[in-house]
C-alpha cells in the first residue's frame, strides 16, 4: 500500500511539473507570451510574401488565365518596361524631396521652438495634427483647395499672374503639387521628433561650447548636429519608408496622370494586380519595391550603426 | 546698447512671426475643409471665396441619405475596435517576454519587427486577396481586422517592449518574493503600470486602421466597406460629388482630431517613444 501511494503521487508530481514549466520558468513563460505574435506573423507575413515570391515566377490573369509558369519572364519584363523605370523615377523623387522638404523645414521649426516653454504643448499638437488625419481625407481637402475651378490655390496664384494655375492639371507641376501635400501632412512628424531630440541634448554642453569662444552656428555643428545624427536618422528612415510606400494621396488626387506624370510605382502595382489582375506580373513589381525600400533602409541602418 | 536690443527685438518679432506663420499653414486647411463643409454647394464653388454665408447642414443630409455612409462609420468603428485590442493584447505580452525574458535570438526578433514595417503593403495585398478569395473571406470584417493587426502588431511590440524595459523590475522581483507567480506579476504588476504605454499604442493602432486605405479598397466592396473607401468613391468618372466629399472628409477626420486633443499627452509620447527609444 506504502508502494502505491508513492507511485501515484509521483505521477501527478510529473504532471504538474510540465504544467509549471510552461507557465512558471521563465523560459517556457516567455515562449508562451511570444508565440501568439509570432504565429501571427508568420502566418499573416512570412507565408504571405513567400506566396507572392512564388506567384511573381508565373504569368497569372485572375480573370483571363490560369498560372503559367513562366520562369523569370516577368522579371525581364519590368527591366525592359520604360514604364516601370518610369515609375521607379517619380517614387523617388517623390519620396527624396518630400524628406529633404521635411527635414528642413522640421528642423528649422525645431530649432524655431526649442526655446519658449509656454505653450509648446499646444503647438507641438497643432503641428502634429495633419500627421494623424486620413491621407484620404487630406488629399480631399487638398483636391478641394486645388480645384482649377472653385478652389482657393488657383485663384491665388491666377491673381500673383500665374499662367497655367492648375498645378494638378500640368505635368509638370503635378508631381509637385503632390509633394506639397505630402510635406504639408507629415513635416508635423518631424517636428515633434526632432523637437524631442533637441531637448535632449543637455544645455551644458552649449555652455561649454559658448566658454569655448564658439558662435552659434559653430556650436550647432559640432554639437546640435553630431547629437542629433541618430533621432535624425531614425526620423529620415521612418519617413523614407513610408514615402516609397505611399499611394493614397496619388489615388485620390491625380490618379497617376496627367499621363504618367505621377504614377508612382505602388499604383502601378495596385493598377496591375487589381484593375488588370496580373497578379504574376503585379507580384513581380511588388518584390521589386520591396527590394529597394530594404536597400534604402539597409543605407540608412549603416549609416547609422556607423555614427555609433 | 539700443543697436543690439534692436537686433533682439526684430529677432523676436521675426520668431513670433514665423511662429504664427505656421500656424495659419498648418491650420486653415482644416479649418477651410470645416467651414466648406457647412456650406452649399454654391456658396462652396464661389469665386472669389465667401467668408460669410448662411450655414446648412445639407452636405451632410445628403452624405448620410444618398450613400451607406451610416454604415460605413460603424464598419470603420468596428474593425479599428477590434483590432486595437487584439494588436495591443497579443502585442504587450509579446513585448513582455522580450523585455523581461531574454533569449539568445532576440536580436532576430528586433530585426523581424523592422522588417515587417518596411514591407510595403501592396506586396502583400496580392497574395492576402487570393488567399482572402479561398477561404471566402473577402469583403468580411474579418479579414481587414486580421489584416491590420499585422501591420499593427510590430508597432505595439516596439512601443511596448521599450517601454517595459524600463519599467523597474524590483517590484516584480519584491512581488514573485512576497509568493507570486511570474505570471501573476505580470498581470497584478507589470500590466498596470504599462497602461500609459498601451494607451499610446492603442491610440497609434486605432488611427492606422481608422485611416487605412489600400486594404479596405482591395479586399472589401459593399458590406464591410470604411469610410475612407466611401470618401474615395464619391470621385466618379463623371466627376466627384463634391458635396458629400465636404461632410465625409468632416465626419472621417473629427473623430480623430477631438481624440488626439484630448489625448495629446500619450500622443505625444507614444511618437517619441517609438522612435527616439527605438
Amino acid at each position: 500500500m506504502h508502494h502505491r501511494t508513492s507511485l501515484n503521487t509521483r505521477k501527478q508530481e510529473f504532471r504538474f511539473k510540465r504544467l509549471r514549466q510552461l507557465l512558471f520558468t521563465t523560459k517556457g513563460l516567455g515562449i508562451l507570451l511570444l508565440a501568439p505574435a509570432v504565429i501571427f506573423i508568420l502566418i499573416t507575413v512570412v507565408y504571405p510574401m513567400a506566396y507572392s515570391f512564388f506567384i511573381s515566377f508565373f504569368d497569372w490573369n485572375l480573370v483571363y488565365s490560369s498560372p503559367t509558369y513562366i520562369g523569370v519572364t516577368n522579371y525581364i519584363k519590368i527591366y525592359q518596361d520604360v514604364v516601370f523605370w518610369n515609375s521607379l523615377r517619380t517614387s523617388l523623387v517623390f519620396t527624396f524631396s518630400s524628406v529633404f522638404l521635411e527635414l528642413l523645414i522640421g528642423l528649422a521649426m525645431a530649432l524655431l521652438l526649442n526655446r519658449k516653454i509656454h505653450g509648446v504643448g499646444m503647438l507641438r499638437t497643432i503641428f502634429a495634427m495633419p500627421f494623424v488625419i486620413t491621407p484620404v481625407v487630406v488629399a480631399l481637402m487638398w483636391k478641394w483647395l486645388y480645384n482649377p475651378d472653385y478652389g482657393l490655390i488657383p485663384w491665388v496664384l491666377d491673381g500673383l499672374g500665374m499662367a497655367n494655375s492648375d498645378l494638378l492639371g500640368n505635368p509638370k507641376t503635378a508631381l509637385g503639387a503632390v509633394i506639397g501635400v505630402e510635406v504639408w501632412q507629415t513635416t508635423g512628424f518631424m517636428f515633434v521628433l526632432l523637437l524631442a531630440g533637441l531637448q535632449s541634448i543637455p544645455n551644458e554642453l552649449y555652455e561649454a561650447s559658448y566658454v569655448d569662444g564658439a558662435s552659434s552656428l559653430q556650436s550647432f555643428r559640432f554639437v546640435t548636429l553630431p547629437l542629433l545624427k541618430p533621432v535624425l536618422l531614425t526620423s529620415l528612415l521612418l519617413r523614407t519608408i513610408d514615402a516609397i510606400k505611399g499611394l493614397d494621396k496619388f489615388y485620390i488626387l491625380t490618379g497617376g496622370g496627367p499621363g504618367t506624370s505621377t504614377e508612382v510605382l505602388p499604383l502601378l502595382i495596385l493598377e496591375n494586380a487589381f484593375r488588370y489582375f496580373n497578379v504574376g506580373y503585379g507580384a513581380a513589381l511588388s518584390y521589386i519595391l520591396t527590394s529597394v525600400i530594404l536597400l534604402v533602409s539597409f543605407i540608412y541602418i549603416r549609416t547609422l550603426r556607423a555614427i555609433k | 546698447m539700443g543697436g543690439k536690443q534692436q537686433m533682439t527685438k526684430v529677432h523676436l518679432y521675426f520668431q513670433y512671426a514665423s511662429i504664427g506663420g505656421l500656424i495659419f499653414i498648418f491650420v486653415f486647411p482644416i479649418l477651410w475643409s470645416l467651414v466648406t463643409s457647412f456650406k452649399t454647394i454654391r456658396d462652396a464653388m464661389a469665386i472669389p471665396p465667401v467668408l460669410l454665408f448662411k450655414p446648412t447642414l445639407n452636405n451632410y443630409i445628403v452624405l448620410f441619405t444618398k450613400s451607406q455612409f451610416l454604415d460605413y462609420l460603424l464598419n470603420s468603428i468596428i474593425i479599428s475596435a477590434s483590432t486595437t485590442i487584439i494588436s495591443t493584447f497579443i502585442g504587450t505580452l509579446a513585448a513582455y517576454s522580450l523585455a523581461r525574458l531574454p533569449f539568445k535570438g532576440i536580436n532576430i526578433v528586433a530585426l523581424g519587427i523592422l522588417i515587417v514595417r518596411m514591407i510595403p503593403m501592396v506586396s502583400l495585398a496580392v497574395p492576402i486577396y487570393i488567399w482572402a478569395y479561398n477561404l471566402g473571406l473577402l469583403d468580411t470584417h474579418l479579414v481587414l481586422i486580421l489584416t491590420y493587426t499585422t501591420f499593427n502588431l510590430p508597432f505595439v511590440v516596439w512601443i511596448m517592449w521599450g517601454y517595459i524595459k524600463q519599467l523597474p523590475a524590483e517590484l516584480e522581483d519584491a512581488a514573485q518574493v512576497d509568493g507570486c507567480t511570474r505570471l501573476g506579476a505580470l498581470f497584478k504588476i507589470v500590466l498596470p503600470m504599462a497602461a500609459p504605454g498601451a494607451a499610446a499604442a492603442s491610440i497609434f493602432c486605432a488611427i492606422f486602421s481608422w485611416n487605412e486605405f489600400l486594404y479596405a479598397l482591395v479586399l472589401t466592396s459593399t458590406n464591410a466597406r470604411t469610410m475612407p473607401v466611401a470618401a474615395a468613391s464619391f470621385i466618379t468618372l463623371v466627376g466627384v460629388q463634391w458635396d458629400m466629399v465636404f461632410a465625409a472628409v468632416i465626419v472621417i477626420a473629427a473623430p480623430i482630431v477631438i481624440f488626439t486633443l484630448a489625448l495629446q499627452r500619450y500622443f505625444v509620447s507614444g511618437l517619441t517613444m517609438g522612435a527616439v527609444k527605438g
